[in-house]
């Protein structure tokens, strides 16, 4: 999976590929930094699909910028992932545009 | 440094008049000084010979009228003379002394000197009064000024007594006595001087001592007593007309030489540097058109010379017109190409577009195609299709040429084929057909080499035609060889050729892979070949690897070894297989690698299917493998997944062999606001991409099959 991180007004991360067993850690690794940034936009428009250990990952962030009082928001699901996340619920909690 | 025409015409100029001036200068000074003198010389003797006249008119006088002519002087001569040479006047004999000379004498000078007394001590009245004198002097006077001469006297020569008795004496003034002149009615003696001037005047005519020349002429002449007319001219004057001369020349030959190099100036601006400004004006503003894309015409330069100027100029004009020709036709010619350029792309992805697919796949075949095109349009094409339920049709063939022409004549034979074959004509009549059919209005002569070839999916029989196209290779039971056909002639190339069909048989597992000849014919840097050792060592590369990429792996292969290179042909891949509906796959003690290892065989063989459904069961089985290698922690765990397309369905089956569990008994669970727990999400999100969900335990196997519809 290619990460890809812009920092601007807000940090906006773009995946490409999938956010899997294998591939969520490496979107661990990148959110190890401490986060400056007010709002974290995750852009998953050439993210083919996710699986629960990416729902995972999503949840421990949401968790952690709850905390600090700054917001998430996903962008960009495909009908795959929007069906994942309505299986879970994950659309719910996440703020999804 | 530039140095310009006007200011090398000005140096030189100057400097060579400078030098002409001088020369000039002391030629004629030299060659004028003595020309001077010898001009001067002959003016004196003209006015000495005028004078001589005058002096001859004297001497042929017979009467001694007082008519106021020349005659009055030669009067006076003769009757002073004939009166001093009388006997009975006492005129000096032998014995006579100067006093009684000079006292004779004043009887005739006597009212020029009024103070002074005869010898009887009466004063005296003589002949000669002031007005006599003065005339006779002033006509003396006339008689030297015709060539300048200073002074003249009329002396008679005493030649006993060595002295000249003066008579009248031009420079004498009687107001001023001391001064200038032998005093008239005085007598003097002869100097060495003057005895010097009478004999050099004797022998020569002439006496010359530096600027002074000195004449005399005999009036009358006896024994005793000379009758002189002694004329003196100095030419000093010469000198002063020399350097007046000298002065005027220089000053002439200096306005000359300043005048040339003006002029010269002026030459070469009107010739040479206007023209020459006019020339490089006009060159400026071409090229600022040019360069300001402004629209170009020839700019006249202006220039009317009938000179080499002139011959530059036209030139120059003939130039611009050239320039602005060339660059009308390289525009046009830009134009033109561009537009074929885009054409051409317009023709390539439409002959790319009337192909099928690159990647098909159901469940009795499964197709890998792929087509990179060289610069221009190419005429390199696949095909495959069914022909009935049982019968399946892969074609492979090249075009020969390139352009829009060949991509035409290539559309045209794809269809023809597939029409033939579609018709059930047999894979030699078909060729023999299409051949004919392609040989009338073929101007441009062009072929195509075919392989065609029919896969009985029943009984696996491979029928072919090999028309003068690559060989292709073949994964026969697990080793790659390339296959041995005929080789018939090229298709379009003569008219009814039979074509002859093979035949052999495959198995389920064998792939074939056709190619065309731009694969095995591409160069690298250092001219090789790519060659069919190469193609085979790839695909056992890749056999071998067990990954089914052969198309990406020679594609990349032959990326690498072209390197920088330029493509100058299509490259075309068809890979065949018959679909693995069936998957088997066995691991023992995997870790969580084992999820991607299965995702990637699962695309690779069955990606064909729609997106979401694929993405659907990438999910499921990341899900169902994590779940067995996070739970089951077992020494010899062994995990088995099995896949099967059937009927348009998915069935997928995973198995491991831990304690008996299912996981579908645990709770779903789904994320609400309150929740916090994550495990569980996984086994919602199976349960809902799966049509159907079972588990079953057997044979010490943990089960659970997955169907997809």
């Amino acid at each position: 999976m290619e990460i890809n991180v812009i920092h601007t007004d807000d940090l906006v991360i773009k995946l490409k590929g999938r956010l899997d067993t294998n591939t969520s850690g490496d979107l661990d690794k990148t959110l190890d930094d401490d986060i400056k940034e007010n709002k974290v936009i995750l852009d998953f428009e050439e993210l083919e699909y996710i699986s629960s250990s990416g729902l995972r990952v999503l949840l421990t962030l949401k968790k952690r910028l709850d905390i600090d009082n700054k917001s998430l928001e996903i962008h960009n699901i495909n009908s795959v992932i929007k069906e994942v996340f309505t299986v879970t619920g994950f659309i719910n909690i996440l703020n999804i545009k | 440094m530039r140095i310009y025409i006007r200011t090398k015409i000005f140096i030189l100029g100057f400097g060579l008049t400078l030098v002409l001036v001088l020369l000039a200068f002391m030629a004629s000074f030299f060659s004028y000084k003595s020309r001077v003198e010898s001009k001067y010389e002959e003016s004196v003797k003209l006015s000495l010979s005028l004078t001589e006249d005058w002096l001859s008119d004297i001497r042929t006088q017979e009467s001694y009228s007082t008519s106021e002519s020349r005659s009055d002087v030669f009067n006076y001569i003769v009757n002073t003379y004939n009166d001093l040479v009388s006997t009975d006047k006492n005129y000096p004999s032998e014995t006579a002394d100067n006093e009684t000379m000079y006292n004779y004498l004043k009887t005739y000078y006597s009212d020029l000197y009024p103070n002074e007394t005869g010898a009887m001590g009466m004063s005296r009245t003589g002949p000669l009064n002031r007005a006599h004198y003065s005339s006779l002097k002033s006509d003396m006077v006339s008689a030297i000024s015709v060539a300048d001469g200073y002074m003249a006297e009329i002396v008679y020569y005493d030649t006993e007594n060595d002295r000249y008795l003066n008579i009248c004496n031009t420079l004498f003034k009687f107001d001023d006595p001391e001064h200038l002149g032998t005093k008239p009615g005085s007598y003097k003696q002869l100097s060495d001087y003057d005895h010097k001037i009478i004999d050099t005047i004797t022998k020569d005519g002439c006496y010359r001592e530096g600027s002074t020349r000195v004449y005399f002429c005999d009036i009358m002449n006896t024994d005793k007593l000379v009758a002189r007319i002694i004329l003196y001219y100095n030419t000093n004057v010469t000198a002063e007309t020399i350097r007046d001369f000298a002065r005027i020349l220089a000053f002439a030959l200096l306005l000359i030489s300043a005048l040339l190099v003006i002029s010269y100036v002026f030459f070469a601006h009107v010739f040479i540097v206007k023209n020459i400004k006019k020339l490089t004006a006009t060159s400026n503003k071409f090229k600022d058109d040019l360069l300001n894309d402004r629209e170009l015409e020839v700019i006249k330069t202006d220039i009317k010379a009938n000179d080499e100027i002139g011959i530059l100029s036209d030139s120059f004009e003939m130039l611009e017109k050239d320039i602005i020709d060339y660059i009308k036709k390289i525009d046009e010619e830009t134009t033109r190409r561009l537009k074929m350029e885009s054409e051409i792309e317009v023709a390539a992805k439409i002959q790319l577009g009337g192909l099928p697919n690159k990647n098909y796949g159901d469940e009795k075949v499964r197709i890998f195609a792929s087509i990179t095109q060289a610069k221009e349009v190419g005429g390199d094409f696949y095909d495959y299709f069914y022909i009935d339920d049982t019968h399946f049709a892969v074609i492979v063939a090249d075009v020969s040429g390139k352009g829009v022409p060949a991509s035409l004549f290539m559309m045209k034979t794809k269809e023809l084929i597939k029409g033939r074959l579609l018709s059930k004509l047999s894979l030699s009549e078909t060729l023999f057909e299409v051949n004919n059919e392609i040989l009338i209005n073929n101007q441009e002569g062009l072929f195509v080499t075919v392989f065609l070839g029919v896969i009985d999916l029943k009984n696996y029989k491979f029928r072919f035609i090999n028309a003068g196209h690559e060989k292709p290779f073949i994964i026969h039971n697990d080793k790659v060889e390339k296959m041995n056909t005929k080789s018939n002639f090229v298709v379009g190339g003569i008219e009814n050729f039979k074509y002859e069909e093979e035949e052999i048989t495959i198995n389920k597992d064998d792939r074939l892979f056709l190619y065309t000849d731009g694969l095995n014919e591409a160069i690298n840097q250092d001219n090789e070949e790519f060659g069919y050792d190469r193609i085979l060592h790839v695909l056992e590369e890749t056999l071998n690897k067990k990954s089914n990429h052969y198309v990406e792996d020679i594609n990349e292969a032959l990326k690498k070894f072209v390197g920088d290179n330029e493509p100058f042909d299509d490259v075309t891949l068809l890979n065949f297989r018959f679909s693995k509906t069936k998957t088997n796959l066995e691991y023992k003690k995997p870790g969580f690698e084992v999820i991607e290892e299965v995702t990637n065989i699962f695309n690779t063989e069955y990606g064909f299917m729609d997106n979401k459904k694929v993405s659907e069961a990438d999910i499921i089985i990341d899900e169902l493998l994590n779940n067995f290698v996070s739970y089951e922690k077992r020494e010899d765990l062994i995990i088995k997944v099995e896949f099967l397309y059937k009927d348009n369905s998915l069935f997928m089956t995973f198995m491991n062999n831990g304690d008996e569990f299912n996981p579908l008994n645990k709770e779903e669970k789904y994320v609400s606001d309150a929740a916090v727990e994550v495990g569980g999400l996984g086994i919602t999100i199976i349960r809902k991409l799966s049509d159907e969900i079972t588990y079953e335990r057997k044979d010490g196997y943990n089960i659970l099959k997955i169907i997809k519809k």
